[in-house]
């Protein structure tokens, strides 16, 4: 044996963990080599002065200590804990959620008035002019519906008097009469095509 | 003779059902937990700082960095003992760093006449503990000894690691191991000797 391996051995040995041979082969090494021989001996004397001191004793409020600084390091982290949610909390905020919704929505409307097609959008729809004779072209448009829708509400409210009038005609001459032209005092008479003459019913 | 880099099979770890329920965020756990190892780890500070308000801050900090790291202990590849010892020596690594100026000044050759004197009975009309003076000497006698030959030592005769898990612990082979301890107590019993304690 080497003095290495017995620098190596001479653990298990202290510790009684060596069977008898190469327990027998570290002692013989020792009988050998003065140097190795007072390893051994420091080894066995430092072991036993171990014994005699004392274990070193934590102070009695150093777990509540830890325990504090833990709790406040786990505050800490759950205050700033999910950065990008801290600043994505406003923008989940129910009064925004809405506000983008509705902005979307006038968006989407006003891109409909002015006819702009978002899935075809070019960057040349995007021009000023381009945006102008779209938005012009799409209101004219609506003007000219708006306004045919007016004229043909128009007509249809002419058409509603003139028959409330001839109704009240009606209604006036058949107690004079004795009746009405058909002798039905709920019969509507025909309305003249716009342009034909109206002529009025002999009595 | 086993590496240290070689994958160790290590037993079951009884410290493991406790880490288990502080990953699931079990408080309790946790407070057995800092309760089951701060004795340790305040020890194993102390052994090396001999300074109580400088082992307390580190025990302390030891504990966080576990709190913020325990998420990555792997329960396959080791034992949580030797996790948390590896994790206070690196630790330690680092305050010595920072501190070393400090240290050289406040060195053991500048301390010595006191601890001389804490052998002699006369010098102690208080009364000190027989116990305690041995506690005192090895503390001074610890610092005097080679760093790497100290910490072997330490987290064998003081801590009662095993050499398995003092190898995972230093990153170096058992046989390492074994030799600096073998080592470190013969020059640790030279340098007690010239503190004065009897051996």
């Amino acid at each position: 044996m080497q003095c290495p391996e017995f620098e190596i051995r001479l653990c298990d040995y202290l510790d009684g963990t060596l069977d008898r041979i190469p327990r027998q082969e570290v002692e013989q090494h020792a009988a050998g080599c003065a140097a190795c021989a007072a390893l051994l001996a420091e080894g066995r004397a430092v072991t036993a002065f171990f014994e005699r001191t004392p274990a070193i004793e934590a102070p009695p409020d150093l777990a509540t200590q830890i325990l504090y600084r833990t709790q406040a390091a786990r505050a800490a982290a759950s205050r700033a804990g999910g950065g990008w949610r801290r600043w994505l909390q406003p923008l989940l905020a129910p009064r925004f959620v809405m506000g983008m919704a509705m902005t979307i929505l006038s968006l989407s409307m006003f891109a409909r008035v002015a006819n702009v097609q978002i899935r075809q959008l070019q960057p040349a729809d995007l021009s000023p002019a381009a945006v102008w004779t779209s938005v012009t072209g799409r209101v004219q448009q609506i003007w000219n519906q708006g306004a045919a829708v007016y004229e043909n509400i128009r007509l249809f409210y002419q058409i509603a008097t003139q028959l409330r009038e001839a109704e009240a005609d009606a209604d006036e001459a058949a107690p004079a009469g004795g009746g009405g032209t058909s002798g039905d005092p709920r019969r509507i008479e025909p309305v003249p095509p716009p342009g034909a003459s109206r002529t009025e019913p002999k009595r | 003779m086993a590496s240290a880099s070689e994958p160790q099979a290590w037993g079951a770890d009884p410290d493991a059902p406790l880490v288990a329920r502080c990953l699931r965020g079990e408080d309790e756990a946790w407070e057995a937990l800092i309760k089951l190892h701060n004795r340790r780890v305040y020890s194993l500070c102390y052994r090396f700082t001999s300074s109580a308000e400088e082992s307390q801050d580190l025990t302390q900090e030891v504990f966080l960095r576990v709190f913020r790291n325990l998420k990555n202990f792997n329960a396959g590849s080791g034992v949580f003992r030797v996790w948390l010892t590896s994790l206070t020596r690196n630790l330690l690594i680092d305050h010595y760093r920072r501190t070393r100026k400090e240290k050289l000044v406040d060195s053991i050759e500048d301390r010595l006449p006191t601890l001389e004197s804490l052998s002699t009975p006369e010098a102690h009309p208080e009364g000190r503990t027989a116990g305690r003076e041995a506690g005192e000497m090895l503390r001074a006698a610890l610092a005097k000894i080679s760093p790497e030959l100290r910490e072997a030592v330490i987290l064998r005769d003081l801590e009662e690691l095993d050499y398995r898990e003092i190898a995972a612990v230093l990153r170096v082979p058992d046989g390492t191991v074994k030799s600096r301890i073998s080592r470190g107590r013969a020059e640790l019993a030279r340098v007690l000797r010239k503190l004065g304690a009897t051996l």
